[in-house]
């Protein structure tokens, strides 16, 4: 006798069918379970053995094979077990028609009771894509399966609530279960409090303010540079507040990364972007992702958010490199024993980093280090990574007891209106391309949407002959000059937003004139 | 011999000279007028006759006699030939007139690009600039603002070609179109520091490059404090901006002191300590320089006014700005504050009187007025 019970693997980030096909033969008890299971899939059988027995339900004699197909791709974790117990008891007679329009996710344990899993967001979402539209998971993972809206989610604590949930579909009696409604879970947590954190708290620092501004509106990528203690850190972490509510679809794309790492963020659905700090010790791996079984890493779970690199120029070269790619294309392919797992990685990079090595270049003659020092100290940052930065800042110590400088800046809330404001005409104006933000336009999207009058040509050129500006900072400054005219609302580009645009290319000018 | 005609006999003569010892001027007049003059010195050294006024020395009578001095003279010249470095000496034309009267003079000057004499700067139209190699960009400031409108005053720059506040005096007088003189503590070929190649190739196309060691020659440390008195000597007087109280710029002092020549100081701020060397010159009584108009009145050279249309020629934000950067205030943030405008205002005007060379941008992102 053979049974076919619908679950979900996981890969990557993204869930995926696995048919489990039970079969009964006649010989001597055993379990067996194949299809490229890793141990812990390997080791279910004595959890759904136990789990079977301790419910109360016979385990059927016999030879009981377990297939999960398909079975050419590798499979891993306890996420299997409720569906082969389902599968094992539904060839044991126990009657329920229906099973095959619902998909089980679940572990269990011995008592035949259920243990939530990780990723279940990704494999009811893959559920509603191929049209199952009923999954039964663990009760912890109710409020996280049910932020799919087209999956009806009946959550279960155990094999036996399972079983009659699957039941009650099929005995006519009228007696059917209504699906679990989101319940709104808990308030998302502040991601690392950036909630709390207000731009109002920032005394003095218009420049760098302003960048962050631009920055956040456009989607640029920026890096702020100067002493410690001046300030860059606490700029940096308020800038995610300054950036719009993810979208619905956005979030639906962000809360599976965090699902798949069994982070407690996913419990809900994470509707602001996500703020990710990286530190110089972080490793390749945990950067980029990686491991056994590809896990996501900084850069996926800064997925529609910020990623944070503080003290740039401490980061091992090769560390950066690997930001190359996803920079460029807003996922990052990691490739494992043959298989290639896909991230999404499309984050805005905010870096901070002292502009030398004693930190002190900007603060009026308190630096120590002789030119070729401060030069080294840059040139640790990597060159590609620098070029695709559009918004560098100095940053300056500000006399925090000097009342004049003191005086406290605009509230976040100020600014974010100014910044939604300048996507929706972004998204306005893209919704035929395949970006959306200024940040984003490459050669020749620049050129379509940043078509400037003769009269910024002219400053251009000048600009151009004084300092000598390549090809990409050329990009770079129409880029920047693109999302000044949309913070104002206004459609076309103008000599003063060039003008302005010019002056955030510090460390391009700096380098050009080392070589 | 045979193959060098006359006047550069005489040059390579001097330079030979010049190898016998230090200080060179004094020794190389001795051999002279004890041998009965320059030829006749080359001649009994090639004949190995010591006149007994050298024979008293026995290193120097050896040196006298040992033909590789005489190689190696040849050799400097021969470099000197092929890579255009000219050399005077205190009796020839084109030795500046200042430096011959100091006592420990060079016997020999290389030099690269126009002496000042062939750029119409006789001695008194020559001030020197010194400072600190790690300088605040109000020491930068000052010295590449006044330097600018001395030059424009048709004064000549002298310097040293340090980093800092040297190349800032480079700078600003050449930005005015006028002459600057390197005086090197190295050979003139050898750029140091290097990242001053760029500037060294417009000393040397619109002034001059000095240096009384032979082509070649690396930048020892210990040729630095010898090579402070030719700054003073060629000039009419020496400013410093921003010196520590013990410092290279506070030997140029000493030896212009020495030197019986005017020293003008700019103050500083008291607590900087790049600015201790000034103020104590300034209580000492040295003239205090507010601005490039004290240097040219104590010089008696008619001030020239700079006309103030530049600042009548703009308006809005870049009005402000420049007013805010002449106040002293660098940063955008402060000029922000000061101008109380919008940031983007501010930005896109800076970026304006860049253009129209009304301010610029020091690498630390710091504003100054040009
Ligand atoms: N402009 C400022 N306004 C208010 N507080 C500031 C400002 N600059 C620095 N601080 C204070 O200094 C602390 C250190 O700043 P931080 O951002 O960590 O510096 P950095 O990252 O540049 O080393 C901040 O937590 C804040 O309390
Ligand atoms: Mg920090």
């Amino acid at each position: 006798m053979t049974a076919h019970i619908n679950t979900f693997g996981l890969r990557g980030v993204n869930g995926f069918l696995v048919d489990a096909e039970i079969n009964i033969s006649k010989g001597l008890p055993y379990l067996d379970i194949i299809g490229m299971g890793n141990t812990a899939v390997r080791e279910s059988a004595g959890r759904i053995r136990a789990a079977i027995e301790n419910m109360g339900y016979d385990m059927p004699l016999g030879r009981i094979t377990v297939n999960l197909a398909p079975a050419g791709v590798r499979k891993e974790g306890a996420c299997y077990d409720l569906a082969i117990a389902m599968g094992i008891l539904k060839c044991a007679g126990c009657d329920m028609p229906h099973s095959g329009r619902f998909g089980f996710i679940g572990e269990l344990s011995l008592d035949g009771f259920l243990r939530p899993v990780r990723g279940v967001l990704s494999m009811v979402k893959e559920a509603a894509r191929i049209g199952i539209r009923k999954c039964i998971v663990p009760v912890e993972n109710a409020d996280e399966a049910a932020l799919i809206d087209s999956c009806e989610i009946y959550p279960v604590a155990s094999v036996q609530e399972a079983v009659h949930t699957v039941c009650s579909f099929s005995d006519g009696s009228g007696e059917v279960r209504t699906p679990w409604k989101y319940s709104g879970g808990t308030r998302m947590r502040d991601m690392r409090g950036e909630a709390r954190a207000d731009f109002a708290d920032v005394k003095g620092q218009e420049q760098a303010v302003r960048a962050a501004e631009l920055a956040a509106a456009g989607g640029h990528n920026i890096l702020f540079m100067g002493a410690p203690g001046c300030g860059k850190t606490m700029i940096a972490t308020r800038m995610a507040g300054i950036l719009p509510e993810l979208t619905k679809e956005e979030a639906l794309e962000v809360t599976p990364v965090y699902s798949v790492l069994n982070m407690p963020e996913s419990a809900s659905l994470i509707t602001r972007p996500p703020f990710r700090t990286v530190y110089p010790d972080v490793t390749k791996a945990g950067l980029t992702g990686g491991g056994g079984t590809p896990v996501p890493g900084e850069i996926s779970l800064a997925h529609k958010g910020i990623l944070f690199l503080d003290e740039l120029a401490e980061f091992g070269r090769n560390v950066i490199q690997c930001l190359r790619q996803p920079m460029e294309t807003g996922a990052v392919s990691i490739s494992r024993c043959g298989e290639t797992v896909t991230f999404p990685a499309e984050f805005m990079l905010v870096a901070a980093s002292n502009p030398c090595r004693c930190g002190n270049l900007f603060e009026n003659g308190k630096c120590i280090c002789t030119p070729f020092q401060a030069k080294e100290y840059l040139s640790r940052i990597s060159r590609p990574v620098l070029d695709r930065i559009d918004i560098q800042v100095p940053v300056r110590r500000v006399d925090l007891e000097n009342t004049e400088s003191g005086h406290t800046g605009e509230s976040s809330e100020a600014i974010r209106d100014r910044v939604i404001k300048a996507r929706l005409i972004q998204s306005e104006r893209y919704r035929n391309e395949s970006v959306r933000l200024n940040g984003r336009l490459d050669g020749a999207l620049v050129r379509k949407y940043c078509a400037v009058d003769a009269e910024c040509e002219r400053l251009l050129r000048i600009c151009a002959d004084r300092e000598g500006i390549s090809v990409r900072g050329y990009e770079k400054i129409l880029k920047i000059a693109r999302t000044a005219a949309d913070l104002e609302g206004r459609r076309d580009i103008t000599s003063k937003d060039i003008a302005e645009a010019v002056q955030y290319r510090f460390l391009d000018s700096y380098f050009q004139e080392a070589v | 011999m045979a193959d060098i005609v006359n006047a550069s006999e005489n040059a390579v003569i001097h330079i030979w000279l010049s190898l016998m010892g230090k200080p060179n001027y004094r020794i190389s007049e001795m051999i002279t007028s004890s041998c009965g003059g320059l030829r006749n010195a080359w001649d009994m050294s090639e004949k190995r006759h010591v006149p007994d006024e050298i024979q008293k020395n026995r290193r120097l009578a050896e040196r006298f006699t040992d033909p590789s001095q005489r190689e190696r003279a040849l050799d400097i010249y021969r470099q000197c030939e092929r890579k255009g470095i000219g050399a005077v000496f205190p009796d020839s034309d084109g030795y500046p007139d200042l430096l011959k009267e100091i006592i420990n003079r060079p016997s020999v000057l290389y030099y690269a690009g126009r002496l000042p004499c062939d750029a119409g700067k006789d001695g008194y139209a020559m001030l020197s600039v010194v400072g600190s190699r790690r300088c605040t960009p109000y020491g930068r400031t000052n010295a590449y603002g006044i330097s600018r409108e001395l030059a424009l005053a048709g004064i000549g720059i002298v310097s040293g070609m340090a980093r800092g506040i040297d190349s800032e005096a480079h700078r600003g007088a050449l930005s005015a179109g006028g002459y600057t003189l390197a005086v090197l503590g190295s050979g003139t070929d050898i750029i140091y520091p290097p990242e001053n190649a760029r500037l060294y190739s417009e000393i040397l196309e619109k002034g001059c490059v000095i240096s009384e060691y032979p082509p070649g020659t690396q930048p020892y440390r210990s040729n630095f404090p010898a090579r402070n008195r030719i700054i003073s000597g060629i000039s009419a007087g020496t400013l410093v901006i921003e010196a520590a109280r013990s410092s290279g710029a506070m030997i140029t002092v000493d030896r212009a002191i020495e030197q019986n020549r005017n020293v003008y100081a700019v103050p500083g701020n008291i607590t900087s300590e790049s600015s201790q060397g000034c103020n104590s010159l300034i209580r000492s009584g040295v003239v205090c320089v507010t601005s490039h108009n004290d240097i040219l009145a104590d010089m008696n050279i008619e001030s020239r006014e700079r006309e103030c249309g530049w600042i009548n020629g703009l308006y809005g934000a870049e009005a402000a700005c420049a007013s805010a950067i002449n106040r002293g205030y660098y940063t955008v943030n402060d000029i922000v504050r000061y101008a109380d405008m919008s940031i983007t205002d501010i930005l896109s005007a800076l970026t304006m009187l860049e253009i129209k060379c009304i301010v610029s941008k020091a690498e630390d992102g710091t504003y100054r007025l040009v």
